[in-house]
């Protein structure tokens, strides 16, 4: 059991980390941060006061990137940029790596994998020394670039959303209300190895699962999710519990028969009706325009039993209350007046009712069904049914035409009303909270082995054009790279746009800056 | 669909309405009480004294049924077996066991009768 014992298991490939974070770091979502720390030497004059404080501002140059070390930690590298003010207006700019350390987590409320910076440590810093500062400045600057980036990655941003919502709280068919959401209880979190991290999750209250004993199942995908079958289970019977899916549904419908339907019972039939109009008493021709039945069903259905089988297979079992009825016609032309109005002719429309049965509470049993487990179109996980085993206690003593007809008509409405057996909500929605960005997941792996199914999807992003900062025309009599906002940028053809979160990444793609928006970086 | 059919009145005679027994011996040595039934033939039911209440019209309605119910075991009991799959099993007694084979694309779900192992 790969999930170990939890309710599910959400496993997170660096890989889409460090594409969230590129998305992330294209978002904004690391802000430039400034803050001034003031020396902490005794007895400074007044009039000196002010030169004891450093301003700083602290950005993240590019987007950062993440690694899981061989001691199954994560880290972070950054490289910053910072710039120091010292003696009121003299500025220094440094450059700084940066490795933080993160605990990654899940997120219960957005069901979203997340980073906490805990610490932040300086790897190398370069600066820009045209003062030729002595040792001990440079020393102290580094301590407060360290206490700087330390402020900033664990006070300031904290947390980073890493991946899209795993999976939704919300059912299908479900009245709205936080009661009728599932509830998500953080079970515990675990770097497997040097490229994947999960979190194992619990539903509805419940407590159990052993982290030691979760393992890998993503396949070299960007995302696995594990949901174990006591999960389905609650799952399943808190939706029933809960769903506004009908679960009695009442069907009628009417049928007329051709002559082929009913050749074995054409004498019968004449007969029948001409007893019925004559008594015997006077012979009469007929004329059978029609034979048809009028019929309906209000079927109950009861919550269903399942098993997980090997081969994303489950059996099912569960029956069915239904009240039906039949009643069958046949309408007639005589040549003769005959129409007496003695029971069940109607003179009007020469129709003589030939049966009228109904059956209440009739129990049709599931024996037992296959279904499929499958991931729909809505990326829940859910069963389709494909093969029934029932068995019905119907007793109607009526041609086989008849029988024919209505039993294949309630086995149909049967099967097409069948309640849908939900597994698991939504996996891996499409939007990205608070930003127009969407991602389409690639269901790569559904194996149902018996205690639970295991999932692996790959995830591609789109939409994060709109959040990058540069766009650079990629017509090749310009092969100029604009800000956003440039006027110029306005007036590149769509088909030549390429946007770019990080400028060095366009610059060193062959673009130069533009004259009039970035002219710090305009060669040409 | 219309097919005309041309009763055969001694089919008709299998129906044993007793109500109008008498009347129908009289039927065959009275031409003219044919011609009244034929032009109204309530009012020459009441004209031979039999009452047209509910308990003579319940009456003719259990005897109809009842050959309905007997014609429909006699046909059923011709035809070969695989014209009877669900008749065989109702008149037994026994619930119809199928299994059905489910088409979501086409709903033509394929139903057949599960044999008894």
């Amino acid at each position: 059991m790969e999930t170990g014992g939890y309710d599910v298991v959400v496993e997170v490939n660096e890989t889409l980390l460090n594409d969230f974070f590129k998305l992330a770091y294209c978002m904004g979502q690391f802000p430039e941060f400034s803050g001034v720390y003031t020396l902490p030497i005794d007895d400074v004059p007044e009039s000196l006061e002010e030169f004891m404080d450093i301003g700083y501002e602290v950005s993240i140059a590019e987007e950062p990137s993440i690694d899981f070390t061989s001691a199954h930690n994560i880290v972070m590298n950054a490289r910053g940029q910072c710039k120091f003010t010292v003696l009121g207006s003299i500025e220094f700019e440094l450059e700084v790596e940066f490795t933080i350390g993160v605990n990654p987590s899940f997120n219960q409320s957005t069901r979203q994998f997340r980073v906490e910076f805990v610490e932040a440590s300086i790897d190398d810093v370069e600066l820009n020394d045209t003062l030729h500062l002595p040792n001990n400045v440079i020393t102290k600057l580094n301590e407060i670039l360290a206490i700087a980036m330390d402020e900033y990655l664990t006070e300031e941003i904290t947390t980073i959303q890493l991946s899209p919502v795993i999976f939704s709280t919300d059912l299908p068919m479900m009245p709205p209300g936080s009661a009728n959401q599932l509830t998500v209880g953080m079970g515990n979190i675990k770097v497997l190895s040097s490229q994947v991290v999960a979190a194992a999750i619990n539903l509805l209250g419940y407590t159990g699962g052993n982290i030691n004993a979760v393992t890998d199942f993503t396949s070299g995908n960007h995302i696995g999710l594990g949901v174990n079958e006591g999960a389905m289970h609650r799952v399943y019977d808190f939706w029933w519990q809960r769903t506004t899916w009908p679960k009695s549904v009442t069907e009628t419908g009417d049928h007329d028969f051709d002559p082929p339907d009913f050749v074995d019972f054409i004498d019968e039939l004449v007969d029948w009706v001409a007893a019925a109009l004559t008594l015997g008493l006077v012979d009469v021709d007929v004329d059978i325009d029609r034979v048809w039945a009028n019929y309906g069903a209000t079927l109950n259905f009861s919550k269903f039993e399942f098993d997980l089988k090997p081969g994303n297979k489950v059996e099912i079992s569960g029956s069915v209350t239904a009240d039906i009825y039949l009643r069958v016609y046949t309408q007639i032309t005589t040549t003769t007046e005959l129409f007496w109005g003695l029971w069940e002719v109607d003179e009007d429309t020469s129709t003589v009712k030939l049966f009228d049965l109904s059956i209440s509470g009739l129990r049709v049993d599931i024996e037992t069904a296959e279904g499929k487990v499958y991931i729909d179109d809505d990326n829940q996980l859910a069963v389709d049914v494909t093969e029934l085993d029932l068995n019905i206690p119907l007793n109607w003593d009526i041609p086989e035409f008849l029988l024919n007809y209505v039993i294949d008509w309630v086995v149909d409405s049967i099967v097409d009303n069948l309640p849908p057996i939900v597994l698991f909500p939504a996996m891996i929605t499409q939007a990205i909270p608070d930003s127009t960005v969407t991602v389409e997941a690639s269901f790569n792996k559904l194996v149902i082995d018996e205690p639970e199914a295991l999932i692996a999807a790959n995830i591609e992003a789109s939409g994060m054009d709109s959040y990058a900062p540069y766009v650079a025309n990629m017509n090749l009599d310009s092969m100029e790279v604009h800000k956003r906002d440039c006027e110029w940028a306005h007036r590149i053809a769509y088909r030549h746009k390429k946007y770019y979160c990080n400028l060095e990444e366009a610059l060193s793609s062959g673009f130069d800056g533009c004259a009039y928006c970035l002219p710090q970086h305009h060669t040409r | 669909m219309k097919k005309v059919v041309r009763i055969d009145p001694k089919r008709i005679k299998r129906f044993n309405f007793t109500s109008v027994a008498a009347l129908r011996t009289a039927v065959e040595n009275r031409p003219e009480l044919k011609t009244n039934l034929s032009r109204n033939f309530t009012e020459a039911l009441e004209a031979e004294n039999i009452v047209i209440d509910e308990a003579f019209k319940q009456k003719v309605h259990t005897e109809w049924r009842a050959q309905i119910q007997s014609d429909i075991k006699t046909k059923m009991d011709s035809l070969p077996e695989s014209k009877k799959r669900y008749y065989s099993r109702i008149s037994k007694g026994e619930p119809l066991k199928l299994k059905v084979k489910v088409n979501r694309k086409t709903k033509k779900h394929i139903k057949t009768i599960r044999e008894e192992s």
